[in-house]
């Protein structure tokens, strides 16, 4: 049954070819915008967060902090609390910890460290320097250092370091160079360089050195202990709430990357929140699009319903056969809008580029992306069509067919 | 009973209060089986609204229809679609072909609108076009027609569904004198051949005298 309405849509479609091609360019234009902001401000932010959590572990868990906990129970009201200096806090059973994180299904790697502040010297040149103590396979998972090392390699044994580019500049270092430690207790080691890396981020490069996980524990005083772990979960936005739950579950602190870096996650959400406010719109003004064109077709064709509705056609065929016409515009300017989108996309990313001539970023073009901008388009299509058809529907066929 | 349509006291108001017409009074009659028959008046006679009321396009205010035996008043809409489908043929004086599809598409149409395939249809659908001379005219298009070959195809497709009844309005009020000969001599032998029963309203007393039977609408009664 549904051929025929559909036979009859698509030759109304075609006879008014001029006013199909219009709307259809027109459907076609939205869906290109829709198409082509969602790819950019998707592609935009996952070049940013990836960007961002290249130099971050996802959550990082540390001790608790201390609190001050009153002791009187009198009722007392204190008029000042100093809070307690916090001092750097080895983390408590943390093989078992260890073990347990291990094993949560939401984590996809973890990596123990010991963590403090340090000097490094060589010659006349001290810098402060943040000393990290790691186990390199571990650690790979959550940072790829390996990625970014610029010369030697990422290898550390007792007394071996890997450090930043700006401090080995700074320090005049090159592989196989050494220089000392020192902590502020006095501890020293000497070690030598295995591998300079560079992440990009001017402080890192400047301050980071990775040491062994024994090594650090020795220079900080922590024998057998760690001050931290990184963890990698496997859903990047559940971050936050993996790690409520793991601060919840084992009584450590545990902060998200997304806690951390809360004005980029606002700024994100913004971003998502006014590309989502377009789309909407030009979606309205697609749908009005469509619907004023059909509105206008029911009045053209209103005597060629009034004639088919006398040779017996029915209510509901009629209201299909504008239904169909709405859906059919809907699906074919979107599919033209997808084509257009993804035009505008690569002349984009022919202008978009760094000095080095590379993409700035990638647009993310995905067939989810074609996929739901088609179906929404096609609904939006039979929504917008829905009160022409029914006004069609309803046509007095007598009127209609009016002579004269 | 062989009434192929049977009209009972039908009345028919348009308006209300002070502006209210009266403008179909007490109207009755029955046509037989293959009768051909000329409804005749003058315009605002209410032979428009007659042919409306028959062609269960409109609803009278009083009085009731039956069409092949069936009492109107009892149906839906659906159903009255159904019944217009299936009982009645149209022709129009504006012939009112569909622009957007071919001589033969706009024949098959009535049955099209059934659901049954063209490929069944095809065969009669010429064969028809053929009995009206228009057999090698099936693939073009309307405006490629000229007015009486259109009117043709419009007769042709009243036809199609082999209907109890055709209403015919003003079919050649458009139409030059010998086409509008032609045509009608068409009408009176497809009368003749299928015994279907024609109704058809014209203002051409000669015409209407080569009719079985006149009816004559005056100021909405019949004479």
């Amino acid at each position: 049954m549904v051929w025929f309405e559909w036979q009859v849509a698509t030759r109304f479609l075609r006879e008014g070819k001029t006013q199909t091609l219009l709307i259809a360019s027109g459907i076609a234009l939205g869906v290109a915008v829709i198409v082509f902001i969602t790819a950019l401000v998707t592609g935009l932010q996952s070049t940013i967060i990836k960007r961002t959590l290249g130099t971050q572990a996802h959550i990082v868990i540390t001790a608790p902090d201390k609190v001050l906990l009153p002791s009187v129970t009198d009722g007392t009201v204190f008029r000042e609390i100093q809070p307690r200096p916090q001092i750097i806090e080895p983390i408590l059973n943390w093989q078992l910890l260890l073990k347990q994180l291990q094993q949560e299904p939401t984590l996809k790697a973890v990596s123990p460290l010991v963590s403090g502040a340090a000097f490094a010297i060589r010659g006349q040149a001290d810098k402060t320097v943040s000393i990290i103590g790691i186990d390199p396979v571990a650690y790979s998972k959550i940072i790829p250092l390996e990625e970014n090392l610029k010369a030697g390699q990422l290898r550390l044994s007792n007394d071996e370091a890997v450090i930043g580019r700006r401090l080995a500049d700074d320090l005049g270092i090159r592989v196989g160079d050494r220089m000392n430690i020192v902590t502020s207790t006095n501890r020293s080691l000497a070690v030598r360089i295995t591998g300079i890396f560079e992440l990009g981020v001017k402080d890192l490069d400047k301050r980071w050195v990775f040491l062994s996980l024994r090594s650090a524990q020795n220079l900080l005083d922590l024998n057998g202990q760690i001050t931290g772990i990184d963890l990698q979960v496997n859903s990047l936005f559940d971050a936050e709430i993996i790690s409520q739950r793991l601060q919840n579950r084992y009584g450590i602190k545990a902060e998200s990357w997304m806690s951390s870096n809360a004005q980029l996650m606002t700024a994100l959400k913004s971003q998502t929140a006014s590309t989502t406010l377009i789309r909407f719109f030009v979606l309205i003004s697609v749908a009005f699009g469509i619907a004023s064109v059909l509105a206008i077709a029911v009045v053209q064709k209103q005597k060629e319903i009034g004639i088919l509705r006398a040779m017996g056609m029915s209510q509901h065929s009629v209201l299909a056969v504008f239904l169909i016409q709405g859906g059919l515009l809907g699906l074919c300017g979107s599919l033209l809008g997808t084509l257009g989108g993804m035009g505008l996309g690569k002349i984009f990313s022919l202008f978009a580029r760094n000095a080095a001539g590379e993409p700035l970023f990638e647009l993310a073009l995905t067939s989810a992306l074609i996929l739901s901008t088609t179906i929404i388009a096609t609904l939006t299509g039979l929504i917008a069509a829905a009160m022409p058809a029914y006004r069609a529907a309803k046509l007095d066929p007598v009127q209609a067919i009016r002579y004269g | 009973m062989t009434d192929v349509l049977q009209i009972e006291k039908l009345n028919r108001y348009y308006g209300e209060g002070d502006t209210q017409t009266h403008v179909l009074k007490d109207v009755s009659f029955s046509l037989k089986k293959g009768e051909f028959t000329a409804l005749v008046g003058q315009s605002g006679s209410g032979k428009s609204t007659l042919l409306n009321l028959i062609g269960l396009l409109e609803q009278p205010s009083s009085g009731e229809v039956y069409l092949t035996e069936q009492k109107i008043s009892t149906l839906s809409e659906k159903q009255r679609t159904q019944l217009r489908n299936h009982a009645l043929g149209f022709v129009f004086q504006f012939h009112h072909l569909l622009s957007a599809f071919t001589a033969i598409e706009n024949v098959m149409m009535p049955l099209k609108i059934r659901g049954i395939a063209e490929k069944q249809l095809r065969p009669r659908a010429q064969e028809l076009l053929a009995k009206v001379g228009l057999e090698n005219y099936g693939e073009r298009y309307p405006t490629q027609l000229s007015g009486g070959q259109q009117q043709r195809v419009a007769i042709v497709r009243a036809l199609m569904t082999q209907p109890a009844l055709v209403l015919a309005d003003e079919p050649t009020g458009n139409l030059d004198t010998q086409t509008a000969d032609s045509i009608f001599t068409l009408l009176r032998q497809i009368n003749q051949e299928d015994g279907t029963a024609f109704l058809i309203v014209t203002h051409d007393t000669n015409l209407a005298a080569r009719c079985d039977r006149q009816l004559i609408l005056k100021d909405g009664a019949l004479l």
